[in-house]
């Protein structure tokens, strides 16, 4: 039975007023959402009876536009129920180009190892391995930098003696 | 170590080499977390990347020590054989401190601990630094700005030598 029928039913007992009165108690609270929903069906049921009822009125032109709009939901539901199915399909696609992109990445890591593999072995070189220091030095080259620490160091050290 | 050299030109081409791996490493970490986000919308288990986070725990410290070794190669020799009336002692000793430090953080690292030749490196830049430490009053005494030509003059005449502030190197003072 709808809210308002409910609402106008006739009452005969001191026990249906005090149900009924509960009953509209329980309408006015705001937590009561399954009244509010029902209220609004009710509502949009009388909306719909009168749509059903004008709808003749309209042109041949105006009318299928119209028709377009009241299938809206059920065209809605359609493209969604659509869509689902295609998205799906596509699933399949996506996961095994993702698979090869994983792939990809496992690839990528052994690069990545066998480099810094490389880096390890990597560091001070031999003296002979390299072009001469001190010719370097004097030619004020940036390649002598650490080396002239250490003969700065060194040069100090005479210097100290010698005083 | 004495027969061990320190070869800017090598140490560069390493970082730069290091460096490249950091960002190509940073990309596919960016591509995991896309791949990791479109399995979950798929609804499918997540692919666990346990050998890229590895390389991230040896990436780290070897980029690390790496970095200064650059920035060392690069830099101390500007300091030694550069200009010395354009050396800023506050920032020289702002950035040996850096170092230092970071040296000192990184020889406990397995890097350094478990891998001879990043050892060796490590140390050498660590002694390195601390020597060149012990120029550091010097440096900062005849920066100061109230070191006039005058007094470079008086000090040129206790060395018995002439000095041009605008020439001079900190390698030819000590």
């Amino acid at each position: 039975m709808s809210v308002k029928g409910k609402l106008d039913m006739e009452v005969n007992s001191i026990d249906e007023v005090i149900t009924l009165l509960d009953y509209i108690d329980s309408l006015k609270r705001q937590d009561n959402k399954i009244a509010d929903i029902s209220l609004m069906i009710d509502e949009l049921a009388v909306r719909m009876g009168y749509i059903e009822s004008v709808y003749i009125r309209f042109p041949d032109e105006q009318y299928s536009e119209f028709l377009t709009m009241r299938n809206w939901p059920r065209t809605f539901m359609q493209y969604i129920e659509e869509r689902k199915a295609e998205l799906l399909a596509q699933k399949d696609e996506l996961y095994k180009e993702m698979r090869r992109e994983i792939e990809e990445v496992f690839e990528r890591v052994k690069e990545f190892r066998q480099t810094i593999e490389e880096a390890l072995e990597q560091g001070l070189v031999e003296k002979e391995l390299t072009y001469d220091a001190e010719e370097d030095m004097s030619q004020d080259s940036d390649a002598s930098g650490p080396e002239v620490v250490d003969e700065g160091a060194e040069e100090a050290k005479r210097l100290e003696k010698q005083r | 170590m004495d027969h061990m050299k320190f070869d800017p030109s090598l140490i560069e081409q390493v970082y730069l080499k290091i460096d490249h791996l950091k960002q190509s490493y940073d990309e596919v970490e960016r591509a995991t977390e896309l791949i990791n986000k479109r399995e979950a919308l798929l609804g499918v288990q997540k692919t666990q990347f346990t050998e890229l986070r590895a390389v991230q725990d040896d990436l780290k410290p070897l980029y690390e020590l790496w970095r200064v070794a650059y920035r060392f190669g690069r830099t101390l020799p500007q300091w030694v054989e550069g200009r010395f009336d354009l050396l800023d002692a506050t920032q020289i000793e702002a950035r040996v401190e850096e170092w230092t430090n970071e040296l000192k953080r990184l020889q406990k690292t397995q890097l350094v601990t478990e891998h001879a030749k990043q050892q060796e490196l490590q140390k050498f830049m660590a002694d390195a630094l601390v020597r060149f430490k012990r120029y550091g009053p010097m440096l900062r005494t005849l920066r100061t700005k109230g070191l006039a030509a005058r007094h470079w003059r008086m000090i040129g005449e206790k060395l018995e030598v002439t000095i041009d502030p605008a020439r001079i190197t900190l390698y030819r003072l000590v």
